[in-house]
This record gives C-alpha cells, sequence and structure tokens, in this order.
C-alpha cells in the first residue's frame, strides 16, 4: 500500500497529464462531430454571448456589401413575383390557389460567429429554439446554400456549413438533373466537389449546380454553386466537378433558417415505425 | 505579484491570438498560432503540476473564444507535458547549469531547433485533433508543416530582434 501511494506520488504529472487530455478529448468528441453532436449548449451560449458585440461591430462595417446582397435578392424574389409573370392561359381553365399548400417558412438570423479557415468549420446565429429552431433544418443565405441546424441552446444554434467535412447534401445540375453527394474536401472554403455525375452527362464549366428535393433540409433550387471544372473519378465512369461555392463564407451576416412544415410526416415515411 | 502579472500576459495572448492572428491568413488557410509561445516562456518557471494545468486554462480560454471546442486546451496541455523531454532531446549544452534549461540559458541554434520542433509538435497535435483522426495523413503533415513554418517566422522575428539588444 505505502509502495502503491509512492508510486502514485511519483507518477501524478503523468496521470494529472492523462487526466487533462482525457477531459479535451472529451470535449472534443462530444461537440466536433456532427452525426455523433451531443450539442454543448452552455458553451455556445457563452460562445455567442462573447461573439455578439463583436459582430455588432462589424455588421457596420459590412453593411454597404450586406446591403446589396439583400437588394439583388429582393430583385430576384421580385421576378417570381406573380406581377412579373405573363399569364398565357386565357379563360379555359380555373385557377385553383388552394392546390399550393405552403411547405416552407423562412426565419431569418443573424450570424454572430464563423469561421471558414478550419477543417471543421461551423457558425452560430442569433436565434435559438425560442425561435422555434431544432436540429436538422436548413440554412440558406441571400447568394445560396449555408448550412445545416446541428444544435440549438435557447439564444443561439450552431449550424454546421456546407465547408464542413462532415457534412454531406445532395446537388444536382440545373440543366440536366444528375443529382450526385456534395462534399467538402477542405482547404479552400471558396470550393467544394460534386461527385458521381455519370460521364455521358454534358456538364461543363459554367453549369449551375441546386438542391433539389433530395436535399431533404432544403427546398428545391437553391443554388449552391457553379462548376468551375471537371474530371473523371478513379473509376473512370464518374465525372467529379469542383464547384464555386455561391455563398461566400468570409462575408456571411444574414441567414434563413428553412422550417420544413412537412418534414414529421417525411421522417415517418423514411423510418417507417413497424406496426 | 509575478503572477499576476504572468497571467495577465496570458489572457492578452489569448485575446491577441484569437482576435488578431486568427484573423490573419496566409495562402488562404494558415494561421499561425503564437499564443503557444507562453508555455515555454512563461509557463517554464512554474512547478510541472501548475504547468499542465495553467496550459489546459489558457488553450480552454481560447477554445471558448473560437468555440473550437477543446482542440486548443489538448494540444496545450501536450505540449506543456512533452516540453522537458524535448529540452532533452536539444540537449543542455555547457553553460547550462538547470536542469530543464530555460529559453533564456539556451544558445541560440539550440533554442531555434527546440522551438522550431515544439511548434511542429504543437501544431501537429491540434491539427490532428481538429480533423479527429490521421486519415489524409499527407495533408495533415502538409498543413502541419507550412503553418509551423509560419509561426515559427514570428518567433524568429522576435528572438533575433531580442538578440539584437
Amino acid at each position: 500500500m505505502r509502495y502503491f501511494l509512492l508510486l502514485l506520488r511519483q507518477s501524478r504529472i503523468l496521470i494529472l497529464f492523462l487526466a487533462l487530455e482525457g477531459i479535451a478529448l472529451y470535449w472534443v468528441v462530444s461537440v466536433q462531430s456532427y452525426p455523433r453532436a451531443k450539442f454543448s449548449s452552455k458553451s455556445t451560449e457563452l460562445s455567442g454571448q462573447l461573439s455578439e458585440w463583436q459582430s455588432n461591430l462589424e455588421s457596420y462595417l459590412n453593411l454597404r456589401l450586406e446591403n446589396e446582397h439583400l437588394a439583388q435578392e429582393n430583385a430576384n424574389l421580385r421576378e417570381q413575383l406573380n406581377q412579373s409573370l405573363l399569364i398565357q392561359n386565357y379563360g379555359a381553365d380555373t385557377i385553383n390557389d388552394s392546390i399550393l399548400n405552403q411547405r416552407y417558412s423562412f426565419l431569418s438570423a443573424e450570424v454572430v460567429r464563423s469561421s471558414h479557415l478550419k477543417r471543421d468549420n461551423f457558425i452560430i446565429i442569433d436565434k435559438g429554439s425560442r425561435s422555434g429552431l431544432k436540429r436538422n433544418m436548413g440554412v440558406i443565405g441571400p447568394q445560396g446554400v449555408v448550412g445545416v441546424v446541428a444544435g440549438v441552446s435557447s439564444n443561439f444554434a450552431r449550424v454546421i456549413p456546407i465547408i464542413n467535412n462532415s457534412l454531406t447534401i445532395s446537388g444536382a445540375l440545373a440543366e440536366e438533373a444528375y443529382f450526385g453527394p456534395v462534399k467538402w474536401p477542405g482547404l479552400n472554403y471558396r470550393h467544394t466537389e460534386l461527385t458521381d455525375i455519370p460521364r455521358y452527362s454534358k456538364v461543363d464549366s459554367g453549369a449551375v449546380v441546386l438542391t433539389d428535393g433530395r436535399s431533404r433540409y432544403f427546398p428545391a433550387g437553391v443554388k449552391i454553386g457553379s462548376v468551375l471544372k471537371r474530371e473523371l473519378q478513379a473509376d473512370q465512369n464518374f465525372f467529379k466537378l469542383k464547384l464555386e461555392l455561391a455563398t461566400d463564407f468570409a462575408n456571411l451576416r444574414q441567414v434563413y433558417v428553412v422550417k420544413d412544415i412537412f418534414a414529421a410526416e417525411l421522417d415517418s415515411l423514411q423510418n417507417p415505425v413497424q406496426p | 505579484m509575478r503572477l499576476v502579472r504572468d497571467i495577465l500576459i496570458m489572457i492578452l495572448m489569448v485575446l491577441i491570438q484569437a482576435y488578431f492572428f486568427d484573423e490573419l491568413l496566409f495562402f488562404r488557410y494558415l494561421n499561425p498560432y503564437l499564443y503557444v509561445y507562453v508555455v515555454f516562456s512563461i509557463l517554464i518557471r512554474y512547478p510541472r503540476f501548475w504547468q499542465l494545468i495553467m496550459a489546459f486554462a489558457l488553450g480552454g480560454f481560447l477554445d471558448i473564444l473560437e468555440g473550437s471546442s477543446g482542440i486548443h486546451a489538448g494540444a496545450a496541455v501536450f505540449i506543456a507535458f512533452a516540453q522537458p523531454m524535448l529540452k532533452g532531446f536539444w540537449g543542455p549544452n555547457r553553460e547550462d547549469t538547470d536542469d530543464v534549461p530555460s529559453l533564456a540559458s539556451m544558445s541560440m541554434d539550440r533554442r531555434l531547433g527546440f522551438l522550431f520542433t515544439a511548434f511542429f509538435l504543437h501544431h501537429f497535435a491540434l491539427f490532428s485533433l481538429e480533423q479527429f483522426g490521421f486519415g489524409n495523413f499527407v495533408d495533415l503533415l502538409k498543413q502541419t508543416f507550412y503553418s509551423s513554418l509560419f509561426s515559427f517566422t514570428f518567433v524568429l522575428l522576435y528572438q533575433l530582434w531580442n538578440a539584437r539588444r
């Protein structure tokens, strides 16, 4: 026993080292990876509070660019209004508006903290469970897709952006409807990759990549990016497309959280409860 | 009094790291992580037990500011623990009298060699914690090497400036 105590005393530095590394490792595992996310809402709340004042200051400095983006988005939306559409069908049919049910609702939020230079980037926004946010809701910005909500505290939410190694979403070509997984290869926050596009597709640089119905968290037709170059994958049957992201993560302030009103219904189909 | 001063310096260093160095970027994705220098210059004066605790606090504080969840804490504790062995590796030279040579008592070439390996090890621990694994090993080594070179350049400038005085 005495010997044991002596041993304990001699190796107390090693034990302390192992204990501290254990704590750090637990911290890493518990927060970092998206699928395993056991979200620590306290640290988000704290880091959100600390960043808010900084973000307030920066939002003044970026006001002009932000305005430009919003104005551009307004213009895009205006194009979709009924007033700017020409009705070419006179008289013959009745127009029954009730077939259009609201499926998505949008909630605007502001980015209070974000990173874009790391391998596992994340964003914190200033809306949380009080505003009805839940995990797995999509987040889009004025320019295109941003990411998916990974965890919420009462006033803030943590978003895993598409420039994070652990998030894969589905993207489709606007022209040809071929689709594949979009996954960030790392390093450059302006670029990402879309894989598994069949070789016989006529896609070339400049083609636009959008979300489609398979993207699950997002409405169809939100821009992901545009093709920079294509190359054959190792299996020689599919293209790997290098995309330039629509969203500039270095300059992102205003985002919209997408609430899918039919999410529960879709989930019940995807994971049916066995009778 | 000295303890208060040291803690203030550490807090300042973390704030500079979080709000200045993290905003710097080099070739689009390299950051210098200079706050570790505190471990070699300040923490070395304290007993081993407190070195580890303070290294954890240092890294943990930066983690909270950056929202990076534990990676800095882990890496800082690691380098604080490995420091004496590294110093042993770079060897005491004739002027050294301490058991664990402090930076000031090492000759310049040994000091720089020590600093570079220390930065390299710290960055390696940091990046492998960040990506949580060693997959993509070549990329990991590349990023570690360039980042530590980048951090080291800053420290080199500081050391040379000090040496001239």
